[in-house]
């Protein structure tokens, strides 16, 4: 910028010639406020050249300058690449700048008609089969989870039915009624005095374990379980550790939430 | 001087004003873009719902519904009926029928069983049965499934067997518990133990 500060007639004519071109330039670039502003501007300056040569020199050079910087970067900046200024306006108004979009988005942009309702028939084919499924599942975990508690409400009845000892008579007979309800509850808690005497009287042990147990068959509030148990018993007349073991069938009813013996029959 | 600043002055407001015209610009562009995203999304999107979904679809049906239909009630009661027939065909047998009788089981039988099967119905109890004219009867009394798995089941079969010999023509019955062991082979139920409890 040494020639900035040498007051010459070229100098001036550089500054003319500079103005012109910011002139044009501003026109053609059509931003349409900057442009307006600019060309006041380039008016005045062109006044104070003509009173000024010196300073207006310096000062126009800069305004030219900090205008043609000013629109280069706006073109740059907006469209992206490289272009005519001419067509800068065109350009900027394109919507989408062709070196940047990538060939696989443009496919996808173009997905047709057609691809896409078939995606949104799978999708909601896809989702109307996961959500029968679930269902599905839920119900068969639901089955599950009955299906263990009627067998382990005839697991516990059955241990307790067949487990007694005459030290405590009493409490042992009382478990199982608290193990059983309906039907079967109402026959033992009849007979459950003359049954406590009886074990009482006997000094009989027994120990009853399940050696298998599987659900016959289920309905909304009861079950039917298979139960083939062992019972070890000893008594007052020597019997010692003698295995019996019991094919039952036993109906299992849930009763406020809890799986209880309602009847126990004896497969012979 | 006073001019040059005032110039200046000028110079930064002609600035500011190519940098208001800026910034609307590129806010459009921002917005041309965003608009493009917008267009694109549909496709992305239906793309990846449609993966989405058909990946959960299949996840569900292999890991939650196929096991579900292996072992839902039809299955059971396959599993019951394949075990009731297969203890009757292994417990049922006479003297004058043992080959058919020995055939008839060990259709019902397969893996380590079946060898076992053989070797104790030719070594043992074939010779015995044809030397005491032992002919026995089974009878599925009851049978419920105990244990249920894909492709695997438990039953707890109650059976009774009636047995004649030469020297006791009168028939013994027995009454016993099985916890036959199944396994689902190429769609058939067979057994795989039999374990009297």
């Amino acid at each position: 910028m040494a020639e900035d500060n040498e007051p010459s007639a070229e100098a001036q004519a550089d500054a003319m010639s500079m103005l012109e071109e910011v002139e044009a330039e501003v026109a053609e670039a059509e931003a349409l406020a900057a442009a307006a502003r600019a060309r006041k501007r380039a008016a005045r300056l062109r006044r104070e050249t003509v009173r000024e040569p010196d300073s207006a020199e310096a000062h126009s050079y800069s305004v030219a300058q900090a205008a043609a910087d000013s629109d280069e970067t706006e073109v740059v900046e907006t469209l992206d690449y490289p272009v005519d200024t001419d067509d800068a306006h065109d350009a900027a108004a394109e919507p989408e700048p062709k070196p940047v979009a990538a060939p696989g988005r443009r496919r996808l942009a173009a997905l047709p008609l057609l691809a896409k309702l078939a995606a949104v028939v799978l999708i909601l084919a896809f989702t109307g089969l996961s959500v029968f499924m679930v269902l599905h599942h839920n119900e068969a975990k639901q089955r599950q989870q009955r299906t263990a508690a009627f067998v382990a409400g005839a697991r516990t009845g059955v241990i307790n039915m067949t487990s007694l000892d005459y030290n405590k008579a009493k409490e042992d007979v009382q478990r199982v009624i608290d193990s059983s309800t309906g039907e079967f509850r109402d026959d033992f808690q009849r007979r459950a005095t003359d049954f406590t005497k009886v074990v009482q009287q006997s000094k009989v042990v027994t120990e009853g374990t399940v050696n298998a147990a599987a659900l016959e068959s289920m309905d909304e509030h009861s079950a039917l379980v298979l139960v083939s148990a062992t019972s070890r018993v000893t008594n007052s007349t020597g019997a010692k550790d003698e295995p019996r073991v019991w094919r039952l069938r036993v109906t299992v009813t849930e009763d406020g939430g809890q799986y209880k013996m309602s009847k126990v029959e004896f497969v012979p | 001087m006073t001019d040059d600043l005032h110039e200046y002055a000028e110079i930064d407001s002609v600035t500011k004003e190519v940098d208001e015209t800026k910034a609307p610009k590129k806010r459009v562009r921002v917005n041309v873009r965003g608009a493009l995203r917008r267009v694109r999304i549909v496709p992305v999107l239906l793309i990846a719902l449609t993966a989405i979904s058909g990946g959960v679809t299949v996840w569900l049906y292999f890991k939650q519904y196929q096991p579900d239909q292996q072992t839902d009630t039809s299955v059971a009661q396959a599993a019951v009926a394949a075990a009731s027939d297969g203890t009757v065909a292994l417990l049922s047998y006479g003297p004058d029928t043992l080959d058919k009788d020995f055939a008839a089981a060990r259709s019902h039988l397969t893996g380590d069983f079946l060898s076992y099967y053989d070797q104790l119905s030719q070594q043992t109890v074939g010779p015995a049965a044809k030397q005491k004219s032992l002919k026995t009867t089974a009878r599925v009394v009851r049978a419920a499934v105990s244990d249920l798995r894909p492709n695997s089941a438990v039953v707890l079969v109650f059976v009774d067997q009636t047995t004649t010999t030469k020297d006791s023509p009168e028939p013994t019955m027995a009454a016993s518990s099985v916890l036959v062991r199944m396994a689902d082979i190429n769609g058939k139920w067979l057994i795989t133990k039999f374990d009297p409890v």
